[in-house]
């Protein structure tokens, strides 16, 4: 499963309402009365909904997000390419296989070979899914953790950063995840 | 000049690279851990390339991964600040064999100065005063012994590839030289995977005084005065400046011109210090040399004119020394004050966290050189320093009063967050101190009296 997250950050018009319990509650109903009218217009339903009151958070979540966020170059400083959410971790950073290391990014063991795995393949943890080359060292990329490969994030003999998404992996069974 | 460069480090360092690069018309380029995500010099620089985790030996000190980040920038050379890999003979050549320009001495000098004994040896041969000791590492633990007892208490026992005031021990008497031996053998072995030692007299209220040189690959050398880092901590410097106080200038000249003698018998390229130890004579003994931009650099900077990082570029890209030994002329005097986030008061235990209240001295003649700013967290995975913030006047009391005033404006709060500038404020008023008439010894003396 891969996802987007959008964090809506507000906070209340006068800080002081927000500080009593009633001040609260009308903040909740508020954010609740936004998000169900914000559902109301998307045109596919989210897997996930995260609401927050106390300075607002809104997180959505969607199986197998259409693009990646951090796809805009491996040259832009890093606060340009990583959406974050209110704590401050990377957005989804859970539903994407990164890259291990700097370097040169190979989807196959040799040229002309298979590729180690390809859209829809399901991988386990351990399983070797490319390969980063860093001074003739080959560095084995490795799935961390069980799901299906939804999307190939980088093009084979594209150079990489650290921690640089490689693929958008989905579970395996994506019906397990629905919560709304 | 370079098109784009590289630069291998962290911090402060990493900033005032950039700032030198930016000054120069290069692009620059940074590297950075996931722990520096949000480091200055990660939007400061014109790009920036995530090369690793927070610790350093998979992002800083990771060869393989700073090369590939070279060479997808397409950098033409690689600027390694100071600690992590700029005295790294390794690095210095892989840099070569990948056709990028390490911005530092070629890898067999740094190899050889980086060997104390060797670099002992060689400075020894080309007229530099060495202190009585070994020639070359010691054989074992008994001749080290007999040596100690011939050479007279106290010794100090060195390891060959320390430095940077790790793995030595001084010894007061004979009895207790042999558990010294072993101690010292021991963390040399640990910290450096080579338990050579060497042994040399201790100077027990001596000055440490170094000399910058300039050097570039068609032989040419000069120096750019002295600093006195005294001033120290458990051989960690606190506090430099520049002019070495009280030292007579012809002291210093003749220092000045041993470095150089040193510089062109090593086959030195680019910026390097010559450490010497200065006893109550001035009389004066070669120590090590560091092979890289130093920490201090900007106290000789402050009172040269001259841009040592601009100089290390040139001279990295082939350009013969711009400056003559005569247009080197020392004016006024410097003080730079390190601000680590450390608590003086407990040892000195790192005292990193979030800074909330951020505030920079400033007014004429103030200099600061950090990486922080309010909402910044210095993290304990690397070195404590926050910032360096200098002073500059005609004399050596007015850049103290300055330097007073300065430390006094400068804010550092936030939860667990604690720095020395207090306690260097404690330097500044210590008598000793202000009469120059300290030596290594004043930091332990100041800590004594409380």
């Amino acid at each position: 499963m891969s996802h987007d997250t959008h964090a809506v950050n507000g906070r209340q018009p006068t800080t002081e309402a927000a500080e009593t319990a009633d001040g609260r509650l009308a903040e909740l109903a508020e954010v609740q009365r936004h998000t169900v009218e914000l559902l109301s217009r998307l045109d596919r339903q989210p897997s996930n909904v995260r609401v927050q009151a106390g300075d607002i958070t809104l997180d959505i979540t969607w199986d197998a997000a259409p693009a990646a966020p951090t796809a805009e170059g491996p040259l832009a400083p890093p606060t340009a390419t990583t959406e974050t959410t209110e704590t401050g971790e990377p957005a989804a950073a859970a539903d994407y296989l990164t890259s291990p290391g700097v370097g040169t990014f190979y989807h196959a063991p040799e040229p002309g070979a298979e590729p180690f795995v390809s859209v829809g393949t399901v991988v386990q943890p351990g399983q070797q899914v490319g390969i980063i080359e860093a001074m003739k060292l080959m560095i084995p990329v490795e799935a961390d953790r069980a799901g299906r490969i939804a999307e190939v994030l980088k093009p084979n003999g594209e150079p990489v950063e650290f921690a640089e998404p490689l693929f958008a992996l989905e579970a395996e069974d994506t019906g397990e995840t629905e919560e709304t | 000049m370079f098109e784009k460069v590289l630069i291998a480090n962290r911090g402060e360092i990493a900033l005032r690279i950039a700032r030198a690069c930016r000054e120069l018309g290069i692009t620059s380029v940074a590297v950075y851990s996931t722990e520096d995500k949000d480091s200055a010099v990660v939007s400061y620089a014109d790009e920036a390339v995530h090369i690793g985790p927070g610790p350093a030996k998979r992002s800083y000190l990771n060869i393989p991964a700073i090369v590939e980040a070279a060479k997808q920038t397409n950098a033409a050379a690689v600027h390694p600040g100071y600690g992590f890999l700029s005295e790294d003979p390794d690095f210095a050549e892989v840099c070569e064999q990948e056709d990028l320009v390490f911005l530092g001495p070629p890898a067999e000098v740094i190899a050889q100065l980086g060997d104390k004994c060797a670099a002992r040896e060689l400075m020894d041969k080309a007229g530099l005063p060495i202190l009585p000791g070994s020639h070359g590492p010691v054989g074992s633990a008994a001749e080290a012994h007999d040596l100690a007892e011939r050479i007279g208490f106290p010794v100090i026992i060195k390891a060959a590839a320390g430095g940077g005031g790790r793995g030595m021990r001084v010894v007061g008497n004979y009895d207790e030289f042999l558990p010294a031996y072993g101690a010292v053998a021991g963390e040399a072995q640990t910290l450096f995977g080579d338990s050579r030692l060497y042994v040399e007299r201790y100077v027990p209220s001596a000055r440490h005084v170094e000399v910058q040189v300039l050097c570039d690959v068609h032989g040419n050398a000069i120096h750019l005065g002295v600093r006195d880092c005294s001033v120290q901590r458990r051989h960690q410097k606190l506090l430099e400046e520049s002019p070495a106080p009280l030292v007579p200038d012809e002291v210093i000249g003749r220092m000045g011109e041993s470095a150089v003698a040193g510089a062109k018998a090593a086959g030195y390229v680019g910026v390097g210090t010559f450490e010497f130890l200065v006893d109550s004579n001035w009389d004066f003994y070669f120590m090590e040399v560091n092979c890289r931009i130093q920490v201090e650099h900007p106290v000789t900077e402050l009172v040269t004119g001259i841009d040592l990082c601009h100089e290390q570029f040139k001279v990295g890209a082939g350009e013969r020394l711009s400056l003559a030994q005569s247009d080197v002329q020392n004016r006024g005097a410097a003080l730079e004050c390190r601000i680590n986030v450390e608590d003086p008061s407990r040892g000195f235990v790192p005292a990193p966290g979030l800074i909330e209240s951020f505030v920079l001295p400033g007014g004429p003649f103030v200099r600061v050189d950090t990486h922080g700013y309010p909402g910044y967290r210095m993290s304990a995975m690397y070195d404590p320093l926050l910032a360096k913030v200098l002073t500059w006047a005609p004399t050596r009391d007015q850049a103290i009063a300055r330097m007073d005033r300065a430390l006094g404006e400068l804010r550092v709060a936030g939860s667990g967050v604690c720095t020395t500038a207090g306690f260097l404020r404690q330097v500044l008023a210590d008598e000793a101190f202000r009469a120059g008439s300290h030596d290594t010894g004043l930091v332990a003396r100041l800590f004594d009296n409380e």
